[in-house]
């Protein structure tokens, strides 16, 4: 994803493109940080750890004592900031081949390779909850 | 116009109670109520059920009880532990004709008043909904038609208005400038997956709302009272139906979309987040007594949820304790098994994650004295963080008085009340109560 989305981006994301700088997989958590501000709060999982950025509205996680983003977690409320896709179909754009795969509380949830999203449920173009790069 | 059928109403209400035994039971005992778990959990869905004869097709229609008395039919509503006589007409197509009528003016009338009370609204008869989604045979999923929307009828009317009276200030959408509006679907929103109901985060309007699945409530209790009238079985009444979908609009609201505050009020009732090494799926670990760990999983879409043992850190366990990669070879239990090894007992049975369990604790909290009460004896830690989230909720809504206390509470009851020193004398003694027993002996 570029560094600013735009519903008119001809580029789409691929998984290994990552967020600004940050690729799940291969970006250090301790250069994310750096990368996110440096600023964050850190919350133990059964197997690893999350580091939640402004507010937490960005999140990193890393799991199995790797040292390495596993993965990278945007709220919706980014969309404001026009740094993330603000609805479904402009999700659609972005990420290739989107598939919905179940229900969760309010929103319905969409794989493809790298990515996973909620979209509010109740919708055809629902408002993007989260965005989840791994 | 209504076809009489040649039995008399009372005779064939008789023979045709319209009091279901199976449905709350079955979606308890799979833990189904609103949209997690999903699809291939409750194999009777497709299951046909006796056409319903035309006496039985005006109560469902109206949400009410004819009752046949000589020569008159008496219309009744069961709600709030009473038969509420709503009105009587000759036994005859004539007088059924005005019956109708007059139900139309009182659902009508109803609907105004919650609009106006809580700013809720409903949508109308043949409103178009949203497309169905059905599932192919690859597990894969696409849109189908339009579903329509039909009229609430009174039962459900009143139900809604029972837990809208103890679940404000969550009926209002996040801006809180107006309520969520409320749908009944004419199709499931899931083809051949039925729940009860389902929260909304954005109808088709940009809406909050809540759908309320197609015989969701056919033959339901109206409040939590009837539904102990009629026999603790009947748990999901569309009182606490409607109680359970609001709790979810009260997450929404206080931003449980995003994950750390999701985890925050998740940790209090014992659930730990889990990143799936293969998946990079966040997964809930549910804690037990001796911080052992259990997780709800499935290994295919087409398999059923079980419940299975984890190692610390999240992998699942074998009856041996050794790891292995499969939900299949994984050590399981049962339902009402994890229900009593939990470190924070589910309030009821649905609880397939903490969103579902918080919901039904919220409900449980906000519907009566009497679930509220089980609630603390059951899981005073669910309790505890029930009426923290509901308190906050209360406060960002109503505000605080110059000394920084809250403006309001919810009593005992349910209902907001003011905050005095009288109102929290009395939820400090009944909380003592039930905490304490021994030291009121």
């Amino acid at each position: 994803m570029n560094e600013v989305y735009s519903p008119s981006l001809e580029k789409r994301w691929q998984r290994g493109d990552g967020w600004r700088g940050i690729v799940p997989g291969r970006t250090a958590v301790k250069d994310a940080i750096q990368k996110l501000g440096g600023t964050c709060e850190v919350s133990e999982m059964i197997n690893g750890f999350s580091f939640d950025f402004r507010q937490g509205l960005i999140r990193v996680t890393t799991i199995e004592q790797h040292g390495i983003v596993s993965k990278l977690w945007m709220s919706g409320d980014l969309a404001q900031e026009k740094i993330i896709p603000e609805t479904l179909n402009d999700a659609e754009t972005v990420f290739q081949n989107l598939r919905w795969v179940r229900h969760d509380v309010g929103t319905e949830i969409y794989e493809s390779d790298g990515v996973r999203l909620a979209a509010a449920a109740g919708s055809e173009n629902g408002r993007i909850a989260w965005i989840e790069l791994f | 116009m209504l076809q009489l059928p040649e039995t008399p109403f009372a005779a064939e209400n008789k023979a045709n109670s319209r009091v279901s035994s199976e449905t709350p039971d079955k979606l308890k005992e799979e833990g189904a109520l609103c949209g997690l778990p999903r699809a291939l959990e409750r194999k009777e869905a497709g299951e046909k059920q006796a056409p319903l004869t035309d006496t039985q097709k005006f109560e469902k229609k109206h949400g009410v009880t004819v009752e046949t008395r000589g020569d008159k039919h008496v219309y009744i509503l069961k709600v709030n532990g009473q038969d509420k006589e709503l009105l009587t007409t000759d036994a005859n197509a004539k007088g059924i004709e005005k019956a109708e009528a007059e139900l139309v003016k009182l659902r009508n009338e109803k609907m105004a008043e919650l609009t106006k009370t809580f700013k809720v609204t409903f949508a109308l008869e043949g409103e178009d909904v949203i497309k169905q989604w059905i599932q192919k045979d690859d597990c894969s999923w696409e849109r189908g038609g339009m579903i329509k929307s039909r009229s609430a009828n009174l039962a459900e009317l009143h139900g809604i208005e029972a837990a809208l009276y103890k679940a404000q200030p969550s009926q209002l959408t996040k801006g809180g400038g107006d309520g969520v509006k409320f749908y009944f679907l004419s199709a499931n929103y899931y083809k051949g997956d039925p729940a009860l109901a389902y929260f909304i985060q954005q109808d088709k309007n940009n809406h909050q709302a809540v759908y309320f699945e197609p015989g969701a409530n056919d033959g339901k209790p109206i409040t939590e009272a009837d539904a102990d009238r009629m026999g603790k079985h009947h748990l999901y009444s569309i009182e606490a139906v409607t109680h359970h979908e609001l709790m979810h609009n009260a997450q929404h609201n206080s931003n449980w979309n995003t994950a750390s505050v999701k985890e925050k009020w998740a940790r209090k009732l014992g659930w730990m987040p889990f990143e799936d090494p293969r998946t990079h799926e966040t997964k809930w670990i549910f804690t037990g007594k001796q911080s052992e760990l259990y997780r709800r999983d499935q290994d295919h879409c087409k398999d059923e949820f079980k419940w299975c043992a984890c190692g610390k850190h999240g992998g699942l366990q074998d009856a041996e304790g050794d790891a292995v990669s499969k939900v299949k070879e994984a050590k399981h239990f049962t339902l009402d098994q994890i229900r009593d090894l939990a470190a924070v007992k589910p309030s009821t049975r649905y609880f397939v994650n903490p969103l579902e369990m918080f919901a039904e604790g919220g409900m449980k909290y906000r519907v009566n004295e009497k679930r509220r009460t089980e609630l603390l004896q059951d899981s005073p830690r669910l309790y505890d963080a029930v009426k923290e989230h509901d308190q906050d909720e209360i406060t960002l809504r109503y505000g605080k008085a110059a000394g920084g206390e809250p403006n309001y509470v919810r009593s005992v009851s349910g209902k907001l009340v003011k905050n005095t020193p009288e109102a929290r004398a009395e939820i400090a003694a009944f909380e003592e109560r039930i905490r304490n027993p021994e030291k009121k002996k």
